[in-house]
């Protein structure tokens, strides 16, 4: 049983590799979706240098995308330190507390 | 050591606004009248911003504009008759697309 489940087995694999390719067969290539922010209805002077960036420049709004996350996440770390700290716990002493 | 991060920060703050300042572009929207392969250019008629039930994309204004799209990232290809939205810069007369989105076949409003 088990050697002819070996046997069969690369030709399963074979298959499921295969299938996949037999769809895109089936139509068209995919176009690619190019999406284009419509900065002529943004008045916000910040909305607009975003949407800009959108437009014209990816990598610079990569990484903005990557500060934004970074200063959002320190944010979020400086908050909950603080709610920590009023909540009467001190996190910055490393003493163990037992009973 | 403070005043060494202080000043990376805000060289690396004016870098990228003055990379974005060179970058600034523009966008028109409007019906595809040709998509010439061959010269790599696509002609619309321009919309403007006035949308209206009857005219969701905005309204003709008449302006026939040339974009040049050779170095442009194109969508679902357009066609005449279509509502395209192109982001672009100019110089000299000259209108360079950078992107071309095909509203038309590309709508995100239609789950409205």
């Amino acid at each position: 049983m088990l050697t002819r489940t070996a046997k069969v087995l690369p030709l399963i694999l074979a298959l499921l590799a295969v299938l996949p390719q037999l769809v895109w067969a089936a139509g068209g290539g995919a176009s690619e979706l190019v999406v284009v922010a419509d900065t002529r209805v943004v008045k916000n002077v910040v909305l607009h240098y975003f949407a800009d960036l959108y437009n014209m420049n990816m990598l610079l709004n990569a990484i903005w995308a990557v500060v934004l996350t970074a200063g959002y996440g320190g944010f979020l770390g400086f908050l909950m330190d603080f709610i920590i700290s009023r909540c009467g716990l001190d996190l910055t002493k490393r003493s163990i507390v037992e009973h | 050591m403070k005043r060494l991060f202080v000043t990376s920060i805000a060289a690396f703050a004016l870098t990228v606004l003055l990379c974005a300042a060179a970058w600034a572009g523009m966008v028109a929207q409007g019906k595809c009248i040709e998509n010439d392969k061959a010269a790599k250019t696509i002609k619309i008629e321009e919309y403007d911003i006035n949308f209206t039930p009857e005219n969701k994309y905005g309204t003709p204004t008449g302006t026939v504009t040339v974009f040049d799209v050779s170095e442009a990232k194109i969508g679902i290809p357009p066609e005449p008759g279509d509502i395209l939205r192109i982001a672009y810069t100019s110089d000299n007369d000259k209108y360079h697309a950078v992107k071309v989105m095909n509203v038309t076949k590309q709508d995100l409003s239609k789950k409205k």
